[in-house]
């Protein structure tokens, strides 16, 4: 695992206390290999109950501000347990890059 | 013009408004042709901003307080990025909130 594998894991560990957290580096799937470009996240969490789903995403990316200028994209699934038992048929499959060697290799975000 | 006060008069200006890497129908990002797939597939008009050309993602990133791209913005008020509209479409949601946005503006 990869020291932003391990930085992402202790930040959302402390800030969420989930009770599931599955990061996946999906870098490899973007022609940059030994980069931390990409992550897929799923946390599951109490904190999250009554919280709007966009406000979700505003606390992770928070917690996780500084490794955001280094990472190019990161797809996130917040759920409470209770919605990660009903989502039964988790999908949750990141789209791949277009063009990337025209854009995206220059700058994150 | 300033670029942020060109973004606050793009966000005011446009209900249904998708900033975007490239265009849609040359998407430059593989999330932002996602969402373009998904507000097509709606079938109701909405408005895009390259934010590539010219570069106005650090000014949109601050304003927003919101890191990544795309973003979809409706009405004035920030959806969310590729998930949370994603997340949406999937729901059978996007359709009915881009509908509303539309409708108030031909009303006006």
């Amino acid at each position: 695992m990869t020291p932003m594998y391990h930085k992402l894991t202790d930040l959302l560990t402390q800030a969420f206390h989930p009770t599931y957290l599955h990061i996946v580096n999906e870098s490899h799937l973007h022609q940059k290999p030994g980069h931390d470009t990409h992550f897929k996240i799923i946390i599951v969490s109490l904190i999250f109950k009554e919280i709007p789903e966009i406000q979700r995403h505003r606390m992770v990316y928070s917690t996780i501000g500084d490794c955001m200028d280094s990472i190019h994209a990161v797809s996130l699934k917040l759920l409470t347990p209770n919605e990660w038992r009903d989502h039964e048929t988790l999908s949750f499959k990141s789209p791949s890059c277009q063009h990337q060697q025209s854009t995206d290799n220059k700058q994150p975000l | 013009m300033d670029i942020l006060e060109n973004i606050k008069k793009q966000i005011k200006d446009n209900p249904i408004l998708l900033y975007m890497k490239g265009s849609p129908d040359i998407p430059q990002c593989g999330f932002s042709k996602s969402v373009v797939d998904a507000l097509i597939t709606c079938n109701i008009p909405f408005s895009f901003v390259d934010v590539l050309h010219p570069d106005i993602r650090a000014d949109l990133r601050h304003y927003a307080n919101w890191p990544t791209f795309p973003q979809l913005w409706v009405k004035g008020e920030l959806i969310g990025g590729h998930d949370i509209v994603i997340d949406l479409f999937s729901k059978g949601e996007l359709q009915p909130l881009l509908k509303t946005a539309s409708d108030s503006l031909t009303t006006h």
